[in-house]
């Protein structure tokens, strides 16, 4: 009877961490490695690393879940990338024109579509403007560097606070204030410059 | 401009799971430890958990208009004046007339030229109380600016040089460890750098830093980043 309600309620904690910070999970890996079926797989090992921490016998309380589970993320991500060579596509007449190499290992590009973003309320044309917005700037964050992508989806996305980042990111909460100004600035400026290229071109 | 940058960035919000998937994810990894092959089905009871008893919605449902119709009959609070009252502020301060020292100070200030700030503020001694009143809101206003500046709200820089953005930048990293604060502008010029010319500041700020000379990184950033 102890064990059973023992294991009961590690299932409950698990769920409500579960329940609580899937969707971030899941959007950051998105972003990261530009494949649904991907992000559903990594999210799910990223989940199941967690149970398997909650169900240790030496496992008392997880004092920050959402620093864990990120901790986690991030290094299933670069295991990803690793795997994951960059491909050099060369610029041709009628091809796509985000498919150019990028720094970081997301040289391809995987249309919206498979994502779901509907809205019952939002009309056809809405959502057509939605997802042309979510392009151009996933687009330009694919471009900056890990750091500063993180800060914007930590911060913008996720609402972490700059103490939880600093936390993440094992620096000073000064540093982390001054590292989301700049990203903002990089991002811009990353989406100034598809804009350019898409006007040349 | 960085509004519209913002407002792209919230667009993402919207990238999210399946509901389906979310739901058998998790049932799997719980039963499994492990991805089930295929995403099972959800029930409706998956989704919209246990039914609520009617019963108990009845019952809530008039709690809730007892509790409405006794607010509007008996207020909260019976002391409040409920009425609106029009406040009178009455300000003891004089206002200084308006002659040509005030109005050429003013000018001056906004010119930014110093060296005949303090010849104007000789003719007149109300200007140099309205230059340390200048003084201080200019003060102020950097703080509040820099401070929405740290937080991406649109349209606030226009009222701050590029180096005092640059500055503001320096003194929130300072406030921690000038060191630390040192070693991270190095690797943002390193992580930022496209043109050739950035290679050589960057040399001079991480010699800069090697010798501990945190004020003279602090410098090069200030004065190459925003020049």
């Amino acid at each position: 009877m102890f064990f059973k309600r023992k294991k009961k309620n590690k299932q409950k904690e698990f769920e409500k961490i579960y329940d609580d910070n899937v969707d971030q999970i899941f959007r950051f890996v998105y972003l990261k490695v530009n494949s649904k079926d991907d992000a559903e797989d990594m999210t799910s090992r990223v989940f199941t690393r967690l149970w398997e921490t909650i169900q240790r016998e030496d496992f008392s309380e997880l004092q920050n879940p959402r620093a864990f589970l990120y901790s986690v993320t991030r290094n299933m991500v670069i295991d990803y990338y690793r795997k994951h060579r960059p491909r050099q596509l060369e610029e041709s007449e009628g091809s796509n024109p985000y498919s150019v190499p990028t720094k970081n290992y997301r040289s391809r590009h995987v249309p919206l579509e498979d994502i779901v973003v509907e809205d019952r309320q939002m009309r056809a044309d809405e959502i057509a403007a939605i997802r042309s917005q979510m392009e151009e700037v996933r687009e330009a964050l694919s471009k900056l560097s890990d750091n500063y992508q993180n800060i914007i989806i930590w911060y913008y996305l996720d609402e972490l606070t700059t103490s939880e980042i600093a936390e993440l990111l094992e620096k000073p909460e000064s540093s982390v204030r001054v590292l989301i100004h700049r990203a903002v600035s990089s991002l811009k400026k990353s989406m100034e410059d598809n804009r350019k290229k898409k006007k040349g071109s | 401009m960085e509004r519209e940058v913002l407002r792209k960035i919230y667009t993402l919000r919207k990238i999210g799971p399946d509901k389906d998937w979310k739901d058998s994810a998790k049932k799997s990894i719980l039963s499994e430890g492990a991805l089930a092959p295929e995403a099972k089905k959800a029930t409706i009871w998956d989704h919209f958990g246990a039914p609520v008893s009617n019963s108990g919605l009845a019952l809530a449902g008039a709690f809730a208009f007892l509790f409405i119709f006794a607010s509007l009959a008996f207020p909260l609070f019976p002391d409040y004046d409920y009425e609106r009252k029009e406040v009178v502020v009455d300000l003891p301060m004089e206002v200084a007339k308006e002659d040509e020292g005030a109005g050429e100070l003013k000018e001056v200030a906004q010119s930014g030229d110093e060296e005949n700030r303090e010849k104007v503020q000789e003719k007149n001694p109300i200007e140099k109380d309205l230059a340390s009143v200048e003084d201080s809101y200019r003060e102020i206003q950097r703080e509040v600016l820099g401070t929405l500046v740290m937080s991406g709200i649109d349209g606030v820089e226009g009222d701050l040089t590029d180096k005092e953005i640059a500055e503001y930048l320096v003194e929130e990293m300072e406030g921690e460890s000038k060191e630390d604060a040192g070693e991270e502008i190095v690797t943002m010029m390193t992580e930022e750098s496209e043109e050739d010319d950035d290679k050589e500041h960057i040399q001079e700020a991480k010699e800069a830093l090697e010798n501990e000379d945190y004020e003279k990184v602090f410098d090069i950033y200030i004065t190459h980043e925003y020049n």
